[in-house]
């Protein structure tokens, strides 16, 4: 079986701060990978190239045998494509919210994706209840809290129902129970066959069978 | 009571690293600063602020829809605008106070004030002309009263997004209003990461800053930046949920009773002024 996403000796900097060193790095469909790393050793950024948000200043990424390059996304459907098939939770859920209330946070991905009303509102509303964030549907995302917050992006996200499921510190700020729930939740999703990344400081922190770990170093490479 | 345990192996190594000043207390007396200024500074951001956040949990009639209640204040506006006759403005003023009777204490004094405000500031303006022309010259400020209270009854009894919203339903183009959408967020964002930068720096105000407008000017700059990475990062999540320029806004319509009853409401209004107006 060929490699879901696989990436060739990518290079990276932030103008002339260097954030990810010559990564090579295949996924095949269906694995769990666990990316560990101190701060600022280039998890983020990895995550944001693998989206699509930013392209390497050497080395090549392909999706599922597509090369994903500024060129490629600038056609709208592949874009669109691509970026349906990737699901990404940021790190900081603030900037990831960007409608008025939670029930069109949730609802905004169907839309995109041209369902109808009512198939949206069912999609949501399991969705929400999924969560247990049912009670905030209208509420404004802005005001509610950290933990809150990281549930409806999770929601926004899992809305478009994506292949390949990318958390960015899933467990950074909530309580027990809610950690708990994700940690839960995690291993649902990769049982049921998705492909999952996930970054956390601590390797232990998250125990899933057959996860595979990834470790960055402080110069920004893989070990 | 909480525990230390020395387990982590690198706790060792960091606490010989650590300056030998820590470990003593400083006798430090404070001495005395006017903290006046940022504490107001503080207050009026806070304040602001949370007219913003009452209004997003505004109560929602169920009957009345955003989308007649905009549409019903731009025609009440245009029909004030346009009359000459006390009799329309006082029938207008009837409604406007049956309405208000169904409010809570607290949201009349809020719609009540700005429009007396407004009302006044009018009045005094137009003074002069009261020498030249008794008959009509109060009718200005009834009609800044009466359509400032409109649009503060509208602002207060809708949320902002089933506002944004209803445009759309007004065939306002869908960027505009995800524009509009995204303004709000932002206040409210970068409102509250200057209220917490604020909060950071009168927490660390210990003893008398002689640059506060430096520190003021800092803060203005970090927001900014701030909104700057908000607005690279969200559209990067939209990007990442399959935006590719258009915005979808959902509005459904079905044939209801309701309706009706808007129709009505509409048709008599038009009907008083027209007849008041002398056109039928
Ligand atoms: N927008 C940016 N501009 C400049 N430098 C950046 C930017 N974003 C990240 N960096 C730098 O790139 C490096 C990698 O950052 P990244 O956010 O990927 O780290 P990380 O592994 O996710 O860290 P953390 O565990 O703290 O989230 C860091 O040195 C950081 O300072
Ligand atoms: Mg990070």
């Amino acid at each position: 079986m060929t490699a879901l996403i696989k990436l060739s000796h990518i290079n990276y900097s932030y103008e002339k701060i260097p954030a990810l060193h010559d990564i090579s790095l295949e996924i095949k469909s269906g694995e769990f990978i666990l990316l560990t790393g101190p701060n600022g050793c280039g998890k983020s950024t990895l995550f944001k190239l693998l989206n699509g948000l930013i392209f390497p200043s050497s080395g090549k990424y392909f999706f599922d045998g597509q090369p994903i390059t500024p060129l490629s996304l600038k056609d709208n459907l592949t874009a669109k494509k691509f970026h349906k098939r990737i699901g990404y939770v940021f790190q900081n859920p603030d900037t990831q919210l960007f409608n008025p209330t939670v029930y069109d946070e949730v609802a905004f991905g169907p839309r995109q994706m041209a369902f109808t009303e009512s198939a949206t509102a069912a999609r949501v509303t399991e969705l929400l209840d999924f969560l247990k964030i049912s009670h905030l549907k209208n509420r404004a995302p802005y005001h509610l809290s950290g933990g809150e917050k990281k549930k409806v992006s999770i929601a926004a996200v899992l809305a478009l129902n994506p292949d390949v499921l990318m958390m960015d510190e899933p467990l950074n700020g909530l309580d027990e129970k809610s950690q708990i729930w994700i940690k839960d939740f995690i291993s649902a999703f990769s049982a049921v066959g998705k492909t999952m990344l996930i970054t956390n400081h601590e390797r232990d922190l998250l125990n899933i069978k057959d996860s595979r770990i990834i470790q960055f170093n402080e110069q920004h490479q893989l070990v | 009571m909480i525990q230390i345990k020395p387990s982590d192996d690198h706790s060792g190594k960091l606490l010989t690293n650590m300056p030998a000043w820590l470990g003593d207390n400083d006798d430090y007396q404070p001495v005395n600063d006017n903290e006046n200024f940022l504490s107001k500074t503080i207050l009026s951001v806070i304040t602001k602020l949370t007219a913003l956040r009452e209004n997003s949990t505004a109560h929602t009639d169920v009957f009345f829809t955003a989308s007649f209640k905009i549409f019903l204040t731009i025609l009440l506006i245009l029909f004030i605008s346009l009359s000459h006759q006390l009799l329309f403005l006082s029938i207008v003023l009837s409604g406007f106070l049956i309405y208000l009777c169904s409010l809570t204490g607290c949201t009349i004094l809020r719609i009540l004030k700005p429009a007396a405000f407004a009302a006044l500031f009018s009045l005094l303006i137009i003074l002069p002309a009261a020498l030249f022309e008794r008959s009509s010259f109060f009718l200005l400020p009834f009609k800044v009263f009466l359509t400032t209270g409109a649009v503060t009854a509208l602002a207060l009894s809708t949320p902002f997004y089933s506002i944004t919203k209803a445009l759309g339903g007004l065939h306002i183009p869908g960027l505009f209003i995800m524009i509009l959408d995204l303004t709000v967020k932002y206040i409210v964002l970068l409102g509250h990461t200057a209220q917490e930068l604020l909060t950071a720096l009168h927490l660390r105000s210990v003893g008398k800053n002689h640059q506060k407008y430096q520190s003021l000017g800092n803060i203005l700059g970090m927001t900014f930046i701030k909104s700057q990475e908000y607005a690279l990062a969200t559209h990067d999540a939209m990007l990442c949920r399959c935006f590719t320029g258009e915005y979808h806004i959902s509005q459904q319509h079905h044939m209801e009773i309701r309706y009706i009853v808007y129709v009505m409401i509409i048709i008599i209004l038009s009907s008083i002024y027209f007849f008041t107006e002398g056109y039928l």
